[in-house]
């Protein structure tokens, strides 16, 4: 392709490309292109769009049905889809790649097959897997990350992880190689949102945990003692009924016998004590914690995401900065919001810098963090004193295991140094070196990030 | 469950718990057609088909390319070459064995053109990339038969969509954040009396910390009243800021004087101190409301004079005389059956929503009346709050009581209020349909849209605010002008070619030409400042160049997912559909909604 000349290029002269939509912008140049854009190199992009990007898409349900679609139809072609669930009647109104005949199958391979049957040369990879299980190693492999959840629990871990993954020097500046950008989209009836986070960079879920609103939790006593309202007497079925009638069975949600048994329950409570409004509708509600959900919602928190998706990899069009909420029900309304870090958060900030000797063991360093100095100042003091049995781990392998079956498979490396434990036989001439490790101990509500200085 | 019932519930389930079994069935009647398969419509299908609806008819003339392969989910390889509306309808179809799928292969703008009566029995018509001048025509086809249209453009980056009807009426408006009705500032007799009656020093500590705070602000509030010098009469709240404060501050120590010095206060004390403000928030009708309250009487009245449409002239008498009495009664029987659950019979919600402004009308009189006292029904929630069981249901009783009070007395105003012609033959709207209806009234709306044509001709010269000023929708306002622009450029042969094939240069002079045409058009005949294209961003004129007819498949279903959330909202008729033109920004990822599109 020459360069130098495309204003003068006559628009669409080669023959038309399957992605001629996302490519004809990839080669002109524009007034509102990102950082480093290049359109010279336009046809180049695309291509590495389709043969070097690799994407992890992280859930398969509403959002990450419609998310895989949207990237394979901008042209990705080799993603991973996790999912841990299996389809569900209730899931066809919206995730439209499943179909009555799916039901009971994992969504995840479900998902990536028909969308590699639907977009010629897409390579969609299915996982059925928790995001727990899987190895710092296995999310390292990404370019980005889309994440398509609708739990605070699994967006906080996978967080974490991309947060795990960040080098600070010694100075507090991260390596901005070790930065795996996220989009994140979640939505609840006609509202949802659709986020970018460059951890590290930008405000982690960490730095804007108010964003969720907490959880409705009813005090116990509140449901043992003064039901007021059917969602109290459905409660109770579920959190004091069951354990105490039924010790033996473990509950299960997708139980039709188990759901009959919890809303006969909550309904002779119900009647007990003269609440109305009790319903098999609003019994599977409350228990499964159900958020509503439509089509058109996923498709656009969705569409929203994967646009972002293109633009970091590509450049062609600024980037949202950085959230925006889409509230659909009244009007419309959208707000986009550019959050700010939280110097202080501890998930993605550069953590606690600490100097020591390449020969001094991984046993006396471990002391020194437990001793009531908190290693000579070096922890906060609300810490010094109250870690006391901590876990070490470096990148993905575990220096030290504190608990569990891991212990003695560590324990050996408490006598070994610093430098034989943390530097390759290369870096052993530099003088100073800075490596990345994360503490963990019962005392701490995350894991800390500890940044070494080793000399 | 093998009935087509049970397994429509199950599948639907994640959407009925938004709008409802009344609002499910809406959409399962459903006949939509959609002008224009590319990815827009058959996003929007998609979404639709999804939901339910019970027909498509797909119209498009288009032959399959290999584009349509890159950014069309519902084209698949094997159709290249092949009608693309007989391939998406295909595919559309397959998302849903319970819709019905019907394709016409013919260019949109030839059926809009040629056959006008094609699109009278549609319930709603959604158009895709279609020109403006097209567009014009359509709308006024649409009024003719009555059927909602909704527009749609989708280009490079950005896109609009803009709904247009004559009117739409919405009962259901379920707003974010509703607070309660609960009158604290206002209380009727029997919530003073309720209130009154609890005595808490004579209360152990267990029931003390469990009387509502509704039932703490009443009394507190009382004991405020009466603490005044002279003491201030039972409508008087406190209003300056030092009153609200004192009046925290003495809630705050009585609810101290119950625990031990240095403890907390109880839940209840600390709920109320929180929701003091009601104590002086006044029962205000909401301006949307008051809007349609303010105009119901004379559409009622319209609507009881206008020649009936059908031949049903005998039926003229007004069935009314002699219903009123046993018609009260029988409400009043009625009401105190029916089991307070919070879904509404589908039919009352039906009733309700048909005889919108002759309720509307029975509600704009009760709160004239001395029954309402200047206050809408109210709508008897109540929310959870600390409590006991007995305590928390008696309080709600009370609510509730007031709320069907209000219901029976509407229910008896409506049947005074004349009914509209092509209706006096049907019963009056029943009991359930009043009290569906009192208890969504705080939230009713309308929404008119002017003409399409008549936005063509106006609508620049009204974001000419917006285009000057350094605001959020400045953007929007500059893309609105932009899109006009363009659609003015490619309806010329001579122009389009430019802007099809020329240099990036050539088509941005081209754009910038285009814009200075709408924009002088505009100002032809005001006695404005003329508005030239100096007005319109370098930065936007360049990437609307830049993107020419693209329609990337991520922006294309940010649009066609706007579109079926409008869509749901005017079949169900619930939520409040848009009322201008949403112009949406995919590289500031927003959107914004310009008031371009009602009717003056
Ligand atoms: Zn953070």
């Amino acid at each position: 392709m020459s360069s130098g000349n495309n204003n003068n290029e006559v628009a669409m002269a080669q023959p038309p490309s399957r992605f001629e939509d996302v490519l004809h912008v990839l080669k002109r140049p524009g007034a509102l292109a990102g950082d480093g854009f290049d359109a010279d190199s336009g046809d180049d992009v695309m291509e590495m769009m389709q043969d070097s990007i690799s994407l992890l898409v992280i859930g398969a349900g509403g959002l990450g049905c419609e998310l895989l679609k949207d990237l394979a139809l901008l042209g990705f072609q080799n993603m991973t889809v996790v999912d841990m669930d299996t389809i569900d009647v209730s899931n066809l109104n919206r995730q439209f790649l499943f179909r009555p005949a799916d039901v009971g199958k994992p969504k995840a391979v479900v998902a990536a097959e028909k969308v590699n049957s639907r977009v010629q040369g897409c390579r969609v990879t299915p996982k059925h897997a928790r995001v727990e299980e899987l190895s710092l190693d296995f999310y390292r492999q990404f370019h980005v990350w889309v994440l398509g959840l609708d739990s605070v629990e699994a967006r906080s871990y996978v967080n974490s992880v991309a947060c795990s993954l960040l080098e600070y020097d010694e100075d507090g500046n991260v390596d901005p190689s070790s930065i795996k950008p996220m989009v994140d989209g979640g939505t609840e009836g006609f509202k949802g949102h659709a986020r970018v986070i460059y951890p590290g960079m930008t405000p982690c879920f960490q730095c804007t945990l108010w964003l969720f609103p907490p959880q409705t939790k009813y005090p116990l006593c509140t449901l043992a003692e003064t039901p007021r309202t059917a969602a109290h007497c459905i409660e109770y079925a579920h959190l004091i009924a069951w354990p105490r009638d039924r010790p033996d069975d473990e509950f299960d949600a997708d139980n039709p016998e188990h759901m009959l048994w919890m809303f006969e329950q909550a309904s002779s409570r119900a009647a007990t004590f003269g609440i109305p409004g009790v319903t098999p509708q609003l019994t599977s509600g409350v228990v499964k914690n159900i958020i509503p959900a439509i089509a058109s919602t996923n498709a656009i928190v969705a569409s929203m995401c994967a646009t972002e998706v293109l633009k970091i990899v590509t450049m062609c069009l600024r980037g949202m900065d950085n959230y925006t909420m889409y509230m659909g029900g009244y009007g419309v309304y959208t707000h986009v919001a550019s959050y700010e870090r939280d110097p202080q958060c501890i998930v993605c900030g550069a953590g606690i810098a600490i100097k020591t000797r390449a020969d001094s063991t991984l046993a006396s360093f471990r002391d020194a963090l437990t001793s009531d100095s908190g290693g000579d100042g070096a922890l906060p003091t609300d810490l010094r004193g109250k870690v006391t049995s901590p876990s070490i781990s470096h990148g993905s392998s575990n220096l030290y295991m504190a608990h569990g079956p891991l212990e003695p498979l560590t324990r050996a490396n408490l006598s070994k140094s610093l430098r034989e434990l943390l530097f390759a036989e290369a870096d052993m001439e530099c003088e100073r070196r800075t490596v990345t490790l994360m503490l963990n101990d019962k005392a701490l509500a995350a894991p800390v990030r500890l940044r070494v200085t080793v000399e | 469950m093998a009935d087509a019932g049970g397994s429509h519930k199950r599948k639907y389930d994640r959407q009925i718990r938004i709008w409802g079994d009344h609002g499910q069935a809406r959409l399962q009647s459903a006949n939509v057609c959609m002008l224009g398969c590319g990815p827009v419509g058959s996003e929007t299908l998609k979404n639709l088909v999804l939901g339910g609806i019970a027909s498509f008819t797909v119209v498009d003339a288009e032959l399959v390319t290999a584009r349509d392969t890159g950014n069309n989910f519902l084209i698949e390889a094997s159709m290249l070459g092949t009608s693309r509306a007989k391939g998406v309808s295909a595919l559309a179809q397959e998302l849903n064995e319970s819709v019905v799928g019907r394709f016409v292969e013919e260019e949109p703008a030839h059926v809009v053109q040629n056959n006008p009566g094609f699109f009278r029995d549609f319930d709603l018509v959604i158009a895709t990339q279609l020109a403006d001048a097209v567009a014009a025509v359509l709308d006024d086809v649409c009024r003719t038969h009555g059927v909602p249209l909704i527009l749609s453009t989708c280009v490079g980056f950005a896109g609009t969509v803009r709904l247009s009807l004559a009117e739409h009426t919405v009962l259901e408006a379920k707003p974010d954040n509703s607070v309660a009705d609960l009158r604290i500032a206002r209380p009727w007799p029997e919530l003073m009396a309720h209130a009154a009656a609890y005595d808490l020093s004579a209360m152990d500590d267990v029931e003390r910390r469990h009387v509502p705070w509704v039932v703490l602000l009443l009394k507190h509030l009382h004991d405020w009243r009466l603490a005044q010098q002279p003491p201030a009469p039972e409508t008087h709240v406190p209003t300056t800021g030092p009153e609200k404060r004192a009046f925290r501050d003495t809630l705050r120590a009585w609810g101290s004087s119950y625990v031990e010095v240095g403890h907390d206060l109880p839940d209840n004390f600390r709920e109320a101190l929180s929701n003091a403000y009601l104590a002086w928030t006044q029962p205000e009708v909401p301006s949307a409301a008051a809007n349609v309250l303010s105009q119901a009487s004379a559409v009622a009245m319209r609507a009881a004079a206008s020649p009936v449409a059908g031949g049903a002239d005998d039926l003229d008498v007004a069935p009314c005389v002699g219903f009123v009495p046993s018609g009260a009664t029988t409400y009043a029987h009625a009401l105190a059956d029916v089991a307070t659950t919070s879904a509404p019979p589908a039919s009352a919600a039906a009733t309700a929503e048909e005889n919108f402004w002759q309720l509307a009308c029975a509600v704009s009189r009760f709160v004239d009346q001395a029954s309402g006292g200047g206050f809408l029904p109210l709508d008897g929630s109540l929310p959870d709050m600390t409590a006991t069981t007995e305590m928390f249901l008696s309080l709600q009783n009370i609510y509730h009581a007031k709320a069907e009070a209000d219901a029976t007395a509407v229910a008896s105003i409506a049947l005074e209020v004349p009914r509209p012609r092509d209706r006096n033959h049907t019963a009056p709207p029943s009991a359930a349909a009043c009290r569906h209806f009192c208890k969504h009234c705080r939230h009713i709306n309308v929404l008119r849209w002017c003409r399409v044509s008549d936005e063509l001709r106006n609508g620049i010269s009204t974001v000419r605010a917006a285009l000057a000023n350094d605001g959020p929708s400045r953007d929007a306002a500059n893309l609105y002008v932009l899109l006009r622009a363009r659609d003015t450029a490619l309806a010329d042969t001579q122009t389009a070619r430019v802007m099809r094939e020329g240099t990036a240069t050539a088509q941005e002079d081209e754009l910038r030409r285009a814009c200075g045409t709408v924009l002088r058009r505009a100002c032809a005949g005001a006695h404005s400042e003329p508005l030239t294209e100096e007005l319109i961003s370098a930065e936007w004129i360049s990437e609307i160049a830049r993107w020419g007819d693209t329609e990337p498949h991520t922006v294309a279903t940010v649009i066609g997912g706007i579109v079926s959330q409008e869509a749901i909202k005017l079949v169900t008729r619930q939520f409040v559909p848009l009322d201008g033109v949403l112009v949406y920004n995919a590289v500031r990822g927003d959107a914004a909604v310009l008031d371009v599109a009602k009717t003056a």
